[in-house]
């Protein structure tokens, strides 16, 4: 495996910070923006889709950025996926299971 | 990649270190934590489509502004992790320091806004109960079967899974403050050096995961219009 992922040069580096406070920025202006359209007049089941969508792309930018999973090696995105595929089987086999209860 | 032959004390800088593969190692760990709550949020789920009225009215006696404030608290706290992990990666000592301090911090007020938030539940008797406090008439009145003025089933229900998933939310930040306090000791005594700095970054990590599953959280409890 290649070991020198992390020990990245100084420009990398500060580019890094820079990307950081980036996606912490887009965080909090996706955090302002669940709870301004939560406020808005929604169907229940739109609300709860935006809630998610938008707490989905804040969870891709934490994983991505904060978890450096955009520059770990491919096994970590790989493990990562089966990982999420794995649970989406679950919710999916569970509400599939329980849209059909009587 | 020569292996260690001695099991046991691990003093010497030369030995074998795999970063790769520690890191790796803790993001199974990780995994099993996305499972543990993602059981909660299929409970979450299936009891909000049976009770969504009762949950949309439960869910306004959440502070907002709390939620919101906390959520930010969190992602700040987040940052300055990558920071600290940033700053030991480059060997300068007192910044991490000083990142991993207000990651602390952080994790405290986060901790401290809560407890006055659970505060203000128990004081409207909505916290959890045990069922033989219920029996011998000991439970909160507002939770307490039979009793003329208890809550609807829904509402109940969302204040039980609030608790629970709250609580083990908090529960983490404990657990991670409790690491972060470590290791900023380590750092700071020079027993942690810069050739190590992935056990920084597996605390990180496991921060990061907690701030994940509060992004869920959030909408999902404070934001049910």
């Amino acid at each position: 495996m290649n070991s020198n992922n992390h020990t990245n040069s100084m420009d990398q580096h500060s580019s890094t910070v820079a990307a950081s406070v980036v996606v912490f920025v887009l965080l909090i202006i996706l955090t302002i923006a669940t709870v301004v359209l939560s406020g808005m007049n929604i169907s229940s089941m739109g609300a709860l889709l935006i809630a998610v969508a938008i707490a989905t792309i804040k969870a891709s930018l934490v994983a991505l950025f904060f978890m450096h999973l955009h520059y770990e090696d491919i096994i970590f995105r790989v493990f990562f996926v089966f990982a999420i595929f794995a649970l989406a089987g679950i919710f999916l086999l569970t509400f599939s299971d329980y849209a059909f209860r009587s | 990649m020569s292996s260690q032959t001695t099991s046991g004390a691990v003093t010497e800088h030369s030995e074998h270190y795999d970063e790769v593969g520690t890191r790796l190692g803790f993001w199974l760990f990780l995994f099993t934590e996305l499972f543990l709550f993602g059981a909660f949020f299929i409970v979450y789920l299936v009891y909000r489509t049976t009770y969504l009225p009762d949950f949309q009215t439960a869910s306004n006696q959440l502070s907002t502004v709390i939620g919101t404030t906390n959520t930010i608290i969190l992602l700040f706290s987040s940052l300055t992790v990558v920071l600290a992990i940033h700053y030991m990666r480059k060997g300068i000592k007192k910044m991490a320091l000083t990142f991993l301090s207000i990651t602390i911090l952080c994790g405290l007020a986060f901790l401290v806004i809560k407890s006055f938030e659970w505060g203000g539940k128990f004081d409207h008797n909505l916290f959890l109960q045990l069922r033989g406090n219920i029996e011998q008439g000991l439970g909160s009145p507002l939770l307490t079967p039979g009793s003329s003025e208890m809550l609807p089933m829904g509402q109940v229900l969302f204040f039980g899974l609030y608790f629970i998933m709250t609580g083990t939310h908090a529960l983490h930040i404990i657990i991670g403050l409790i690491w972060m306090s470590v290791l900023w000791v380590w750092i700071y005594q020079g027993k942690l050096k810069t050739d190590r700095a992935g056990i920084l970054e597996n605390g990180g990590l496991y921060w990061h995961l907690v701030d994940l599953i509060w992004i869920y959280l959030f909408p999902l409890f404070y934001l049910i219009a």
